[in-house]
């Protein structure tokens, strides 16, 4: 029909195509090759850090796992994380199936305020905690620190599980009602079956989350509550120990599973029925 | 030409106090208010055992609404609900035994096809074996054997539909309640589909509550259809009398698509009036519902204005300008404006075949059948813009 000469690319195009290279290239240079270079570090025997590494071995696994102070940092970030993950996920469910499917009034301050901690400065809530907490003897204490965190952590569970509660046509509950199963049997049966991939996805990011969280934990652990990432922040302030490449070596390694495991299920919470 | 099943009443026969064994459904003065808004108002219904009723209505007209109540998913705020002679007014959706098929499917997307069919039966404790005979026998109906172990996400929308229709009858419900089933499927598939449910329900003699706002799979499926309008009801009948003799300016036009043409009465004698209407006298069939002091109109369908050439009828002619002609097989579809009367447009179907559409412009002149017009509440307006809105 018309000309079939393939169009030349104008000068702006090629303007754009050449930024995003460039867009790359800082990705890879500034997001990636830091942890690229902490994983290489973390097989070196040297004993303090230095690029390259004059010995190769596993010195620093074995550092790690003999030292009582950063398994010890290990359990403790176990502790705090898997009670605040099971707290949110408690709380967050329903807080969303209310927020989707009820008729309460209010909707909308209700979700700004689950939501809120998302975009609150996390310093300007600690310290306003912080205060609080000295009142109510909660310093340093795991019910409090686990409260604490479950705030943070809440969002991320409301945001997802509302996301996929979207996804399930409320139709699919009448129908079983009218079919007759009972409101309980249609619920669970139901929209909370195919919300249980959005549910397992939105737990692990909310332990995520908190196991990963440094600032709340200085300021209401007091000193006794030492997760890792507080460990971590506490051993370079101190002076590099190389220990800390082989700990950010394997968090690395633990939260990109995790990362990796979450995205799995929350795709298949688009088709939870598989093949 | 029309079919009459024992099961109809003519719609001016007041409606019976007490149902009785053949009423499967019975609403009574039904109403619903949510806050202020009325989204259903009064609403007086009889459907007998056996039949096939669609209540039709534009968008917002409260039909889906009357629909989820009669489900038992809304409560009633006004009225009762009877079925089978028992109130369920306040009975779950569950324990009402009706069957539903929803536009969207809403098929459980992690069950099989026979698990999907045979949940109704797994509710109610069946054991496996009665379940999988009679949730097979089922979809033999529907013509899907051989579909049992596939998934929602591997069949088309045309076989979804059909599994929810076998899910919604395995349990043998006293009723089928259907919301737009077919309002998803493309144009072909849906006229197929609608074959299939009006064959479905002659071999099953089920009772169906149907609700639509397309006229035409109201008028091909339905032994009786209720028109719905701003939340009332505002006729009921068979989809001949509907369309023969509406007994509203918005039944004539929303249902049937007829011209609505300003008239003025001279005097009326029973079922008959003679009115005066673009200058001829006519003798026509008068609606019921036509109060003296009423607003009237003349209900003209479009095969009941003959088109001729200027000069070649008598007196009783009105001259016209042709505003559009369409070819549509079997018909013409001419659209023509009134002179001296504008904006007043009428539809006209001439017979199609060889016959060649008039061009666009030319003068006409146009003949009203009084044979096949009536008269009728309401003004042309309002009623018009109903029709182009939801058309």
């Amino acid at each position: 029909m018309s000309s079939g000469r393939l169009r030349a690319h104008a000068p702006w195009e090629m303007a754009v195509y050449g930024l995003e290279k460039a867009l790359k290239a800082f990705v890879i240079v500034f997001l990636l090759l830091p942890a690229v270079l902490v994983i290489v570090l973390s097989f070196s025997n040297d004993s303090n850090l230095a690029f390259p590494p004059t010995t190769w071995g596993l010195g620093q696994y074995e550092a790690l796992f003999n030292s009582d102070y950063w398994i010890g940092a290990v359990g403790m970030s176990f502790v705090i994380s898997v009670p605040t993950a099971l707290l949110c996920a408690v709380v967050g469910v329903p807080a969303a199936l209310a927020l989707e499917r009820s008729r309460i009034r209010g909707k909308g301050p209700l979700w700004a305020l689950g939501v809120a901690p998302l975009v609150l400065p996390g310093v300007a809530y600690a310290v306003a905690l912080y205060t609080f907490y000295i009142d109510a003897r909660l310093i340093g204490t795991i019910p409090g620190v686990v409260l604490a965190q479950s705030m943070l952590a809440m969002p991320f569970v409301i945001i997802i599980v509302a996301a996929g509660l979207r996804r399930i046509p409320r139709e699919l509950e009448l129908v079983a009602m009218s079919l007759g199963a009972s409101t309980m049997r249609a619920t669970w049966g139901i929209t909370l079956r195919l919300l249980a991939p959005s549910i397992a996805a939105s737990t692990l990011l909310a332990f995520m989350v908190t196991f990963d969280e440094a600032v709340l934990v200085t300021f209401l652990g007091g000193g006794e509550i030492i997760t890792l990432p507080k460990a971590t922040y506490d051993s370079v302030r101190d002076g590099l120990d190389p220990v800390i490449t082989a700990i950010a070596s394997l968090l690395m390694l633990f939260t990109g599973a995790l990362m990796l495991l979450t995205t799995r299920l929350r795709g298949d919470g688009e088709q939870p029925w598989g093949s | 030409m029309g079919i009459v099943t024992g099961t109809q009443k003519p719609r001016t026969e007041a409606a019976p106090s007490a149902p009785g064994e053949h009423v499967a459904l019975k609403l009574d003065r039904v109403g619903k208010r949510f806050g202020s808004t009325v989204a259903v108002r009064d609403v007086e219904l009889d459907v007998e055992t056996g039949t096939f009723l669609t209540i039709l209505g534009p968008s917002g007209s409260g039909k889906t609404t009357l629909l989820r109540m009669i489900a038992g998913f809304l409560p009633v705020t006004d009225g009762a609900i009877w079925l089978a002679g028992r109130d369920v007014s306040s009975v779950p959706p569950g324990k009402r035994g009706i069957g539903m098929v929803f536009q969207n499917y809403a098929l459980f997307p992690h069950m099989t096809v026979l698990e999907n069919v045979a949940y109704g039966l797994t509710v109610r404790r069946w054991n496996k074996a009665r379940r999988v005979t009679r949730a097979r026998e089922v979809l033999s109906t529907v013509g899907l054997e051989g579909f049992e172990e596939r998934f929602p996400r591997q069949l088309s929308g045309g076989q979804q539909q059909r599994v929810a229709l076998a899910r919604a009858l395995a349990f043998e419900p006293t009723m089928l309640l259907m919301d737009e089933p077919l309002g998803a499927l493309d144009r072909e598939l849906r006229v197929r589909m609608a074959g299939e449910l009006r064959r479905l329900h002659e071999e099953l003699g089920n009772t169906v509550l149907y609700v639509t706002h397309d006229r035409e799979e109201a008028m091909t499926l339905s032994d009786r259809i209720a028109v719905m309008r701003e939340a009332r009801l505002e006729s009921v009948g068979s989809p001949q009398e509907l369309y023969a003799r509406p007994d509203t300016a918005f039944v004539a036009s929303f249902f049937g698509g007829h011209n609505l043409i300003e008239a003025e009465a001279i005097s009326r004698a029973g079922a008959t009036a003679t009115v005066r209407c673009l200058g001829q006298v006519l003798e026509v069939a008068c609606s019921p519902r036509l109060r003296s002091g009423d607003d009237m109109v003349l209900a003209v369908p479009g095969d009941g204005i003959d088109l001729v050439e200027p000069g070649a009828s008598g007196r009783q002619a009105v001259p016209a300008l042709v505003h559009s002609a369409v070819y549509m097989g079997s018909q013409i579809q001419v659209n023509c404006d009134v002179e001296g009367r504008s904006p007043l447009r009428l539809r006209v179907d001439m017979p199609g075949g060889r016959s060649v559409p008039p061009p666009v412009g030319s003068r006409v002149e146009v003949i009203l059948r009084a044979s096949a017009a009536t008269a009728v509440p309401g003004v042309a307006g309002e009623a018009q813009i109903a029709q182009e809105e939801d058309w």
